[in-house]
């Protein structure tokens, strides 16, 4: 199954995988980690796994992501859905666009 | 006494000024120092005035000479040439060994008003019509000027590509002038559609993001079956391309019917996105002799769920391209705006081709290639990219648009930057270009020698590994060879790619629309090293489509 972008590379290895994480926070995209069973071209919309704060504020406000915390949703999410596909997307919401997204785990990797 | 013929406007102009600031014939004789006979011939019109009691009535009311100077009615000096309130501005480029920049402006300035012999009708024409104006004339180099005008938004339809176009072209007329650019006011800008998606709706509807995406101009473009001609389609997207497209030339022929070639494109099409799980479009062309026929093709296309349709607008012309664009945003479909426009090409440079591409509503346009020819060219490439995909386009001379423009909330074409590039030319062509363009690497997935699949294969793999990289913080133009080298490693397909085509080396294709025809090209164009290998389709030769040199 080859599709999204990076789809040709070999799958992403733990430090890749941040790194990517990383850039979507850097260019100020908005980070979005979604699973799907058996995805196709026709699935637009996956199911979204939440990305918890990592920590509130003492003034409320959320403590923004980092690639290291975003990495471990990935890990969690896979590990609670292990038959799925698991895509990391982040989007701009100033030209609305979602301006990256590609497959972070696929089951084939095992868990 | 002769009657006074130089200044005929004497008499009345100066009885206005002596009854303005309260003065009777002797005060004034007093203080000018002129001769009461000498006054009251001049208010009585006749006699023919000293250049000398000219300049003493000047002085002693404060108007300028030229307030007394002869008037017709052509030219009133007192009253501001008008344009209208949101004229749409243009510049050119005049030649002219002997004239000066006042008489080349005269001369755009007649040619474009179209009334360059005096008319009794100009006298019934509406004195406060909007007029043509010449802005600013200036000397750009030996024997070259560059001449600005405004042209009233009221003389100009709204929505028509032609109406504009009619007015630069009657300014054209016997000057051997040369468009530079045009910006059109926003209030006119609106009155155009722009591309029915956009970049971000093209993405969201391909479901492809974060990359820039691929397209293969299939070829050869002649002595295929029209079955066999579809399974180049579908190995190219199958080995991992986003898009083939017709070539221009292909229109409708005995041993290559168009319908024939619609079904099993759209079967090529269909079974590639079943076998990638990915979203696959081919970009049917649809071009034929008249635009009925050519929407009969289309909606043909739409009958097989086809997504995009593709026609070259200097073979059909501005409106046909304008009416196959309503028709696409009105069938839900795309519009490729393809070839590299050679008929255009005297007169228009090409971001001004793109922005009248971008205004009629082509959802993709190609254009030439930022990594090929000498580095005007390649400004100029830079130019046609803003103004496909930019919100707003500053003035920029060494890019070719010498002139702003604001395109608002116009959505934007997608950019196919094209001309035979190969996996080596990937980073610095990412860095160039950015995600939201659509490569165009036929010549290299074609050519592969593993055939069609392997080059598309290669060409995805190096465009992914490409993009990891850039985003992992490599800088492209310095670590362009270990990129790709790296990924070779993994890659068989990519790896015999670049060992196939030579690095720095163009496959075919154009270097076109440098603009200048003078400017010698700096670049070089290596060969491609010939083939040890058998390839599966003769890798093709220059057509008139990618060689307009």
């Amino acid at each position: 199954m080859r599709f999204e972008t990076f789809a040709f590379l070999p799958p992403l290895a733990p430090d890749q995988l941040e790194a990517q994480a990383l850039h979507i926070l850097k260019s100020g995209l908005i980070p979005h980690i979604e699973h799907a069973e058996n995805p196709s071209s026709a699935e637009m919309f996956w199911k979204l796994f939440p990305i918890p704060s990592s920590r509130i504020r003492a003034d409320g406000t959320p403590e923004p992501h980092n690639a290291t915390h975003i990495a471990n949703v990935i890990e969690s999410c896979a590990r609670r859905h292990p038959y799925s596909f698991v895509r990391l997307t982040g989007y701009n919401p100033k030209t609305g666009q979602t301006e990256a997204a590609f497959i972070a785990k696929s089951p084939q990797e095992g868990m | 006494m002769s009657e006074n013929t130089a200044f005929p406007h004497l008499a009345p102009t100066l009885k206005k000024l002596l009854e303005a600031h309260n003065l009777t014939a002797s005060e004034l004789s007093r203080q000018s120092g002129i001769s009461v006979a000498t006054l009251s011939r001049m208010l009585s019109g006749q006699g023919n005035p000293t250049f000398e009691n000219i300049c003493r009535l000047a002085h002693i009311f404060s108007v300028p000479l030229s307030h007394f100077a002869p008037t017709t009615p052509d030219e009133k000096p007192t009253q501001s040439p008008s344009t209208g309130r949101d004229p749409l501005l243009a510049m050119f480029e005049v030649t002219s060994p002997d004239l000066t920049e006042k008489q080349v402006a005269n001369l755009m300035l007649s040619a474009a008003r179209g009334r360059s012999m005096p008319s009794w009708l100009g006298a019934y024409a509406a004195p406060d019509t909007p007029q043509i104006e010449v802005i600013s004339s200036t000397p750009a180099g030996p024997q070259r000027f560059h001449v600005t005008m405004a042209f009233p938004s009221e003389h100009i339809e709204a929505g028509s590509l032609s109406s504009i176009l009619s007015m630069l072209s009657a300014a054209l007329t016997g000057t051997h002038a040369q468009v530079l650019d045009v910006t059109l006011p926003t209030s006119l800008l609106r009155t155009f559609n722009g591309p029915a998606f956009g970049v971000r709706g093209l993405r969201d509807t391909f479901n492809k993001h974060g990359r820039p995406l691929l397209m293969a101009s299939l070829r050869p473009s002649t002595g295929l079956s029209p079955k066999m001609y579809a399974r180049s389609a579908f190995e190219c997207l199958l080995g991992g391309l986003d898009i083939t497209a017709d070539p221009a030339q292909l229109t409708h022929t005995p041993a290559m019917p168009w319908r024939e070639r619609f079904r099993f494109l759209a079967e090529a099409t269909l079974t590639a996105g079943q076998q990638t799980v990915e979203y696959k479009a081919h970009a049917l062309n649809i071009m034929a002799g008249t635009v009925e026929e050519m929407q009969e093709r289309a909606l043909w296309a739409k009958d097989l769920d086809m997504a995009t349709l593709l026609v070259d607008p200097s073979v059909i012309g501005w409106s046909a391209t304008a009416s196959m664009a309503k028709w696409a945003r009105n069938n839900d479909m795309l519009l490729v705006a393809t070839g590299s426009r050679p008929l255009f090409g005297l007169h228009l440079p090409e971001h001004l081709q793109a922005k009248f591409l971008r205004l009629i509503g082509a959802d993709i346009v190609s254009t030439a290639s930022p990594l090929r020819g000498n580095v005007s060219g390649r400004r100029l490439v830079t130019g046609t990219l803003a103004h496909l995909r930019d919100k707003e386009v500053p003035a920029n001379p060494e890019e070719h648009h010498p002139l702003p423009q604001i395109y608002g909330g116009l959505t934007g074409s997608m950019p196919a930057p094209g001309g035979g590039h190969n996996p080596w030319h990937f980073p610095r062509l990412a860095d160039a270009v950015g995600d939201d363009a659509i490569l165009q690497v036929g010549a290299s997935t074609i050519s592969h020698p593993w055939g069609s699949a392997a080059g598309a294969t290669a060409a995805r793999t190096a465009l992914e590994a490409t993009i990891q990289a850039r985003n992992e913080g490599h800088t492209l133009s310095v670590d362009n060879r270990t990129i790709l080298q790296r990924a070779a490693k993994f890659s068989p397909e990519l790896k015999e790619s670049l060992r196939h085509f030579q690095e720095g080396s163009f496959q075919f294709g154009v270097i076109h629309g440098s603009g200048d025809k003078n400017t010698p090209t700096e670049g070089t164009v290596i060969p491609p090293k010939p083939s040890d290998n058998v390839t599966l389709f003769r890798r093709p030769e220059p057509t008139p489509e990618n060689d307009t040199e």
